[in-house]
Parts: structure tokens; sequence; C-alpha cells
């Protein structure tokens, strides 16, 4: 009579969880049909934009690899319990920085030195936009998410600064951008159908790194730091090199260098495009296991791409449903991991309270 | 243009401006009191504002601004249910809640004003005319025009502040921000006035995000709060989470954006880019100074009362 109730009462976090993932599934359904949209047709419309042809496929990967890239960083940073935003200001620096090698380089030089000169250039001016934060926080005691928060319209107006003057492009008039990148500057893209550059290649590299690194005793370092930093400080760890390590790996920069290196093949000012918010999202989502960051950010950039498939396909659902959804699923994704991890908690104690109470 | 009246424009334009810095900073100020931290302030204000144009479509200007309220609450009670019942990392819900709502904001005005139809705009916010003040020099045909809003927002200064530092509720949030265990001893439930300062922060914001187009161009665009959520998480700590310090900090950004649009018309001498700079420079390095006056002053206290890195677990983990 009462094992039901007992398996129930047992598994109350992932029951939890699981409900909230339907809540959040039901408030997007919910959405589509209020805007006058036909379920069946909203789904099969947002798999047909997100991965119906060589085209959007490619469309979605390629949205995915800097967001991957940025997780992997912010990963890092989430395992000291840093919670980071600042990758927009970092890809923004990182690709003015890329941009002005490649134009200085110009069109002579072998892609042998062109393309690794972009890319480090990319990384030094991701790390140069990360320093001020840790630093703010370490000597001032300013919230880091704040600092990087106020920090990213700075970086905004120095690249829209940038591409009317030094680095506008004097054939266009039209719009504010950079002249293309000299062709060795430039990362091919892979023989495939659809428009995919070898960057993604690199990224999966780079995940499968940070997977190695995952299982290092740095990295259990870094995660004891952000729970128990007393523990931490006995293992090493200072409370200032967390920090600034965890802000300092986010690689943003490097995504930065390939926007523009793969995917415009000229600097815009819509390079970065909320790739802050999105990368803490794909984290988050990918729970800091490097195959979970890659599959959430697909995931993730699937939505926004298959957005548009869902306004063709009702009709009358704007696209925005695809920002409404990615919200929604880090919602729902933040609420899950807090009801495993309650649920945990209990377990613990219960078993701890009944060694406790057993007598020797 | 002379200096005086060159001033006397940058002033005016910075009163006009700061009103929804002051308001949503108002409700920041009740959420940090417990503890809190909105990151989701910006999402929340771009929903207020959508609202506030339906609203204002139906009813008129205060139907607006009720409406945005309106939306600012249900916001504010899923935040406060995520993180304060739910325990889920209340940086994370903020990004979850921001993305929700600059996604929602223009999801409901496309669905509600589909590509092609012409875009209506509202009425915006009843004239406010002050004949008496506006002889002063400099400062009074600034303070003449700034607006209903900004007067409201004056009043909403006034009775925030009446509520946080001379009533029971208000000192209850500030016990359980400053210590959760002694609070709990008390008898103060620190997760329902976690729930309470959460729904109270995005009621604010939502009136905030109400105001921007209500007072200005009297329709919705995509990202028109333009940062004035994150501005007012700032000058929030600037003001020291008090609401008369939390004026002079908006003032200050305010000053900086109102030179910036100046900037735009006519030509200072720099680069138009720098001064869209200024304003969050402006802030940033004050934020700074502000800072480190506080660490100096009292670090232990503080470290206790707000812990400076967010942890992404919930705070039952510990």
């Amino acid at each position: 009579m009462t094992a039901l109730p007992t398996w129930l009462h047992r598994r109350r976090g992932p029951l939890i969880a699981a409900l909230y993932v339907v809540a959040g599934f039901a408030v997007v359904f919910v959405l589509v049909v209020a805007t006058g949209g036909d379920l069946g047709a909203a789904l099969g419309g947002w798999f047909t934009g997100a991965f119906g042809d060589g085209y959007n496929l490619t469309q979605t990967l390629s949205n995915a690899t800097p967001l991957a890239l940025v997780a992997i960083g912010v990963s890092v940073a989430l395992r000291a319990g840093v919670v980071t935003v600042g990758a927009e200001g970092q890809l923004i620096v990182g690709a003015i920085l890329s941009t002005v090698v490649a134009l200085l380089l110009g069109p002579d030089a072998s892609p042998a030195v062109a393309l690794p000169l972009g890319a480090v250039a990319g990384v030094i001016g991701g790390m140069l936009w990360a320093l001020p934060a840790p630093g703010a926080q370490i000597r001032w005691d300013v919230k880091e998410i704040l600092f990087t928060l106020l920090a990213h319209y700075l970086a905004v107006s120095l690249l829209t600064y940038l591409l009317r003057t030094v680095l506008r492009d004097p054939e266009t008039n039209a719009s504010p951008q950079s002249p293309p990148l000299p062709l060795p500057s430039q990362l091919p893209q892979l023989p495939v159908s659809g428009r995919i550059h070898v960057g993604i290649v690199i990224v999966a590299l780079i995940l499968l790194g940070a997977w190695w690194w995952s299982r290092t005793r740095q990295a259990f370092v870094l995660e004891v730091y952000g729970s128990r930093p007393v523990l931490a400080a006995r293992l090493g760890l200072t409370p200032r090199s967390p920090v600034l390590t965890a802000l300092l790996v986010s690689a943003a920069g490097l995504a930065g260098w390939m926007q523009g290196a793969g995917v415009t093949q000229r600097l815009e000012p819509s390079v970065s495009g909320g790739i802050g918010f999105a990368g803490l999202a794909v984290a988050v989502l990918g729970r800091g296991n490097p195959l979970g960051i890659a599959l959430a950010a697909i995931v993730y950039s699937a939505l926004g791409t298959g957005a548009a498939g869902v306004q063709i396909a009702t009709g009358t659902t704007p696209t925005a449903i695809g920002t409404v959804t990615q919200g929604i699923l880090l919602l729902t994704a933040a609420l899950a991991l807090a009801a495993l991890q309650l649920s945990r908690i209990e377990k613990a104690d219960t078993i701890a309270a009944k060694t406790e109470t057993v007598p020797a | 243009m002379s200096p005086v009246e060159f001033w006397t424009v940058v002033l005016a334009g910075a009163l006009a401006l700061c009103a929804p810095i002051v308001i949503a900073g108002l409700g920041e100020i009740f959420l940090e009191r417990t503890g809190g931290f909105n990151v989701g302030i910006e999402g929340m204000m771009l929903v207020g504002a959508v609202f506030g144009v339906l609203g204002a479509h139906v009813g008129g200007v205060w139907v607006g601004v009720l409406a945005g309220i309106l939306a600012g609450l249900v916001l504010g009670l899923l935040m406060g249910v995520a993180s304060a019942i739910a325990k889920a990392d209340i940086v994370i819900v903020g990004i979850a809640i921001g993305l929700l709502g600059a996604g929602l904001s223009v999801f409901l005005f496309q669905a509600l004003n589909p590509a092609g139809s012409t875009n209506q705009t509202v009425q915006t916010q009843p004239p406010l005319h002050l004949p008496l003040i506006e002889g002063i020099p400099v400062i009074g045909p600034g303070l003449a025009h700034a607006g209903t809003f900004f007067y409201l927002s004056l009043v909403l200064v006034v009775l925030s502040w009446l509520v946080l530092d001379h009533t029971r509720f208000g000192l209850r949030l500030r016990a359980v921000g400053d210590d959760e265990s002694v609070a709990k001893t008390r008898g103060i439930s620190p997760t329902r006035f976690r729930l309470g300062a959460a729904v109270i922060a995005g009621g604010f914001a939502g009136l905030a995000g109400a105001t921007v187009p209500l007072a200005s161009i009297g329709t919705f665009s995509p990202g028109m709060t333009g940062g004035a959520g994150f501005v007012a998480l700032a000058v929030v700590i600037i003001g020291r989470r008090t609401p008369f310090g939390l004026i002079a900090g908006a003032l200050l950004f305010s000053f900086f954006n109102s030179l910036a649009l100046l900037a735009q018309t006519q030509s200072l001498g720099l680069p138009v880019e720098l001064f869209q700079a200024l304003p969050y420079l402006a802030t940033l390095v004050v934020l700074c100074v502000v800072s480190r006056r506080v660490w100096r002053r009292g670090r232990v206290v503080r470290r206790a009362s707000t812990s400076p890195t967010p942890s992404p677990e919930p705070e039952g983990a510990r």
C-alpha cells in the first residue's frame, strides 16, 4: 500500500526535474498555439529550419561552433563557482585584433602564417579584455558579472568607432564594416553542401582537450574551490588564482577570430550577437561535460535557426519564439539541476541521520 | 549655443533620462537587501515596455503603466519561486529570465503587430508644466520639463526609503540578507521574504520598463531599454543600496548619457562613440572607487551579508 508513495518520495528529485522540463515544453506549445500556429506544423517547420537541408544544417552547426567554444571557457569558470557573461566583450576585442592582424599581413602572406597569427591575435584580444574584471573583483570587490555587463558596452563603442574610421571598408558606403579579409587569412570552408568552415574541427579538438583536462587534478581542485574555498586553500589554491585562471582561459577571443575569418570573412558590427548569455546557457545545459557542451550548443543553436522554419510553417508564430524557447530551456535546466541537487542533499542527510541513530 | 544654454540642455536631458534607472534600481535595492541579485532585470524591463505600450493602446498611459507593473510582477514571481523556493541559483535564473524577457517582448510585439502592418504609436506621458521653477537658472527648465515619470520616481524613492528603513518589513528584509540563520531563529522566514523581494523587484522593473516607451517614442522596439537595467544594478551598488544614493548614481549615468545624445546631433570635438561609451565608463570607474571604499571599511561584515561571487549551487548546498 505504501510502496508507491515511498517510491515516489524517494525519486522526488528526478520527478520534480522531469516536471519542470514538461512544464517548459508546455509553455512553448501554448505560445505557439496562442499565436494561431498548428503544433505539428510548427515542430516540422522547426526541424526543417534547423536540420532540413545542407544549408540549414551547416548554419546550425556554424552557429553552434562559437557557442561551444565560449561554453568551454565558461564551464571552467563555473567549476570555480564564478558565473561569467564576459564572453561578449572578449569576442569583440578578439575579432578586432585578429582583423587588424589579417589586414596588416595582406594578401601575400602564406596561410600557414596568417591563420595561426590571426588565432593568436584573437586569443590575446580576448585575454586583454578578460583581465580587468577579475582584477577589479580581487582588488576592489566589484562583482565580476556586473563589471563585464558594463564593459560590454565599451567594447561595442570601440567596435563601432573602428568600423566607422580606420577599419572601415572604403569600397562600401552602405553599412559600417571592414574590408573583406585577405584570402590567406580566411578559414577554408569544408567541402560539404552548405557553408561550414574548418573551425568546427578545431573546436572539436578543443572539446577533446577539455575532456582530458576535466579529468586532471587541477580541474578537481578548481571544483573544490567552488564549493569549499577553505579546503581548496589547503590543496594549494589561494582565492585569487582560481578567479583569474577561470576567467583567462575563456576561449571567447578565439571564437571572435573564427567568426571573422570563417563566417563573415570581414569584421561586422553584429559579430558578437548575444554570445555572453548564450555561452553561459550552453555551459549550464552541458553541465561542464565537453560532450554535453557540444550537444547543448547544437540544440541551443538549432532553436535559433529553426525558429525561422517555425514562422514559415505556421505563418503566424514570430521567429522570436526561438529566443523565448532558449530562455525557457535555461530556466528549466537551472530548476531541474536544483531539484536534483536538493534531493541528493536530503538523501545524504537521511543517511547521515540513520548512521547516527544506529548504535555502534 | 552659449555654455549656459548647453549645460541647461544637458541637465534637462539627464533628468528626463534617469527615471527608468531610478525605478528599476529601487526594486533591486529590495532584492539586494535580502542578498539577491537580479541579472534578469533587463528582460523584465523589456517585457514591462511591451506591456506598457499594449496597455496604453487599450486604455491610455496609466493603463499602460499598470500593465507594465503587472507583467513585471509575474516575472518577479517566477524569479522568486525559482530562486527562493526551488533553490535554483539566482544568477543563472536571472540570465534565463533575461533571455526569456528579451525574447518574449519581441514575440508579443510581433504577434500583435505582424510585419507589414502599420505601427501605431500610443499616447505618451502627460506633460507636466511647472512654471514656478522654470525661472531657476540652468537647472530650472530641466526640472520643469523632466516629465511626470521623473516626479513619480522621486515619490517612489521616498516611499521605498520609508518602507526599507522605517518599517518592520524593511528591517526584516535586511535581517534575511545579513544573516539567514539568525533571521530564522527570530521567526523570520527567509524563503518568504526572498520571494516577496523578488516580486517587488519585478514590479519595479516592469514599471521602469513601461516608462521607457511611454516617456519617449510611444511604441516598442526590440532591446529599447538599452542596458538601463544593467546600469541600475551598478547604480544600486554605487548608491550603497539606499534609495537616495540611488538617485545620485542614476544622475551620474544619465548626465553622461545626455551628453552622448547631444554629441550625436552636434560636434563636440571628440568621436561620438567616445561620448556613447562615457556613461558606462563613468559608472564603471565610480563603481570601482565606491566598492573599494566599502571594502576597506568593513570587509568581514560585507562578506557575511553579500557573497561577492555567487556559487552555481543553491544556497542550501553548503
